[in-house]
């Protein structure tokens, strides 16, 4: 790695090309400004042993991809690929590569509007917060409501959303908003490890800990009303968002398919460049088993996703009695997945597995795959912040499409190590500051708080100020806390 | 306590030694528990047997804690003390037999901390140094 130079060529504001070197199949390209752009190439020759900028040369390197090695604003050294990372990849010649998923397969964000406004539910913070804090099952050890045999299981790791749905979490209507209809086919449970079922049989409706939270917000801005009124959103208006994935089942699957993977890598002579970028050949018995695992684990989070919306529809109603009817989904998408797309590139129209670590489906206008309301529009992104900052909805556009195979940032990224963060924030004064700011906070622990306190990020506003601005995703609304559950 | 946190991106690195290599081992499992409650206060009352092997060291490391994280969340246990932790040198790598102690993961009771998503290989490394065995990984969190 030594002889890499590390030189970008600017394309223009926001966009940067990684010039074709040694062993890379295609150029690099990075949706970044220009301090970040500077930031990576600093930490890339400064020889960090761990940095975006390698990761994005090595994603490019692998067999198969095509175009470019993507990495987007919010990019930051992650597992074999970047994180905020996207490649994708011919189907006869590609490969399929677990580390452009990661551990939480299909991570992603549930976005549902409710008919209050600031105002009313003002004076009930308290009651509600209490409400959430004790219908949703949350932080190190909890367990859902639903208890699962493996037949069950495995009927929700081919079902998706509708398996909670069935359970009395949440309305058929809720599936037209998410991703896939919230049930991606080709998932084979035969392909999962038991000890992976057996890890998820308490955690259907768990909102787990670290980053993933649950929000009441408010939308303090609408910046394109035409695309708010698409995806029913109006300023002042009262929101829902659901930060989870697929817990120790998607867990589990990471981290059993390395192994099968490194022993693929071997067997077909694929670069491995470093322990966790292994693959398969996407056409091989072993890269057919891990995408349709892998498959499960978007399915397991859809329905994890969906019981968690049916529980905070139940702590609404019981709270403030809110009908459960009355909060619709406004969209759900994942970050952490890989799926094949039919894409146009190079002048050629070809369906491809394309890999997103950190990064967000943002098909633009017209694509089949979008709610019959948000096609004139494009597809919405949702973007988390951090406790006390904002969160956004972006939107796919034909840029994106044009450049990075539909697809958008995710989040912040975070600028500080978690131990850097506790020693320089303590839980309670984090949950002082919040409240200071009107924000009601619950969580079920202070350390995991002071991790995940807002100074710890990337300013948010600046890594969508940058994905608006290249033109890629636009910005349609900007969301605000009133209310965090973390676990 | 013979380990301590390092800087490491976004998610967390721990860096442990002792003197002898089931020292090291043992005392790794015990970092990467600290990071889900205070390690002191863990009851003895659950135990678990475990064996492994594996071609090297790193290998046998990682299988190590991401089969004990793996057992943890399956039980719904935490684990303070691994007893009779031996490893054995073979022709074909490494092997290691140890018991792991803990108790059932209580709200009411521990101050609780990060649920750890995946133990990784990024810097994972294992060295025999001048002043004894020394071991760092980083975990997703």
């Amino acid at each position: 790695m030594n002889e890499r130079k590390y030189e970008l060529n600017k394309i223009d504001e926001y966009t940067w090309e990684v010039p074709k070197t040694g062993n890379m199949r295609v150029s690099g390209r990075l949706f970044v400004d220009e301090d970040t752009a500077r930031g990576l190439v600093d930490e890339a020759r400064g020889g960090a042993d761990w940095n975006a900028l390698d990761q994005v040369i090595n994603v490019a390197s692998l067999p198969g991809i095509v175009k470019a090695s993507i990495g987007l604003a919010d990019i930051h050294p992650g597992y074999g690929f970047p994180i905020g990372g996207v490649a994708a990849f011919e189907k006869e010649k590609g490969v399929a590569v677990a580390g452009g998923v990661g551990f939480d397969i299909n991570c992603g964000v549930r976005l549902m509007e409710t008919p209050l406004t600031t105002n009313e539910v003002e004076k009930s913070k308290e009651r509600i917060a209490d409400a959430l804090y004790e219908t949703i099952p949350a932080g190190l050890g909890s367990e859902g409501e639903i208890d699962l045999s493996i037949n069950e299981i495995n009927h929700a790791l081919t079902e998706g959303a509708q398996f909670s749905i069935d359970r009395g979490y949440g309305f058929e209507s809720d599936r037209e908003f998410v991703e896939e209809t919230g049930k991606i086919e080709g998932a084979k449970p035969d392909h999962v490890s038991r000890r992976a079922k057996q890890r998820q049989f308490k955690q259907i409706g768990t909102l787990g800990s670290g980053n993933h939270y649950l929000e009441i917000q408010k939308v303090e801005e609408v910046y394109e009303p035409e695309a708010a009124r698409a995806y029913g959103i109006s300023e002042d208006q009262v929101v829902i968002s659901i930060h989870t994935g697929s817990r120790a089942l998607g867990h589990q699957i990471g981290q059993d398919y390395l192994k099968k993977l490194e022993e693929a890598s071997k067997k077909y002579d694929l670069p491995i460049m470093e322990k966790e970028l292994v693959s398969a050949p996407i056409d091989s018995p072993e890269g057919h088993k891990y995408l349709s695992a892998m498959r499960c684990g978007i399915n397991c989070a859809f329905a994890n996703r969906q019981a968690l919306s049916g529980l905070a529809r139940r702590s609404l109603k019981r709270s403030i009695g809110l009908k459960p009817r009355d909060i619709k989904t406004v969209y759900e998408v994942g970050h952490n997945t890989a799926k094949f797309e039919r894409h146009e590139f190079e002048g050629k129209n070809e369906e491809l597995l394309v890999h997103r670590k950190g990064s967000t489906r943002a098909f633009g206008p017209g694509r089949d795959e979008l709610p019959e309301a948000y096609k004139e529009v494009g597809g919405p992104l949702l973007v988390g912040g951090t406790m006390g900052t904002s969160s956004y909805i972006l939107r796919g556009s034909k840029k994106s499409m044009n450049e990075t195979f539909g697809s958008g940032i995710h989040g912040a990224g975070r600028s500080m190590s978690r131990k850097k963060a506790k020693s320089k924030f303590w839980g309670e004064d984090v949950e002082k500051r919040l409240n200071k700011e009107g924000i009601t906070v619950r969580t079920h622990s202070y350390p995991g708080l002071a991790e995940e306190a807002p100074g710890a990020y990337k300013d948010v506003d600046r890594v969508v100020s940058s994905a608006h601005r290249s033109g890629l995703t636009p910005a349609v609304a900007k969301l605000k806390p009133l209310m965090v559950v973390k676990g | 306590m013979s380990f301590k946190y390092l800087d490491h991106g976004a998610d967390i690195g721990l860096e442990v030694t002792n003197d002898s290599l089931e020292g090291l081992f043992s005392e790794a499992g015990r970092a990467l528990f600290s990071l889900m409650v205070d390690i002191e206060g863990i009851q003895r009352d659950e135990s678990l047997e475990l064996e492994l092997s594996e071609q090297n060291l790193e290998d046998l490391l990682y299988e190590w804690l991401s089969e004990l994280l793996s057992l943890s969340n399956l039980n719904g246990q935490v684990y303070g003390e691994f007893s009779k932790v031996t490893i054995t040198e073979a022709v074909s790598g490494y092997g290691l037999e140890a018991v792991a102690r803990g108790e059932n993961i209580d709200p009411e009771k521990h101050e609780l901390g990060t649920e750890v998503k995946a133990v990784t290989y990024q810097g994972l490394e294992i060295n025999d140094t001048e002043d004894g065995w020394r071991c760092r990984f980083v975990v997703d969190v």
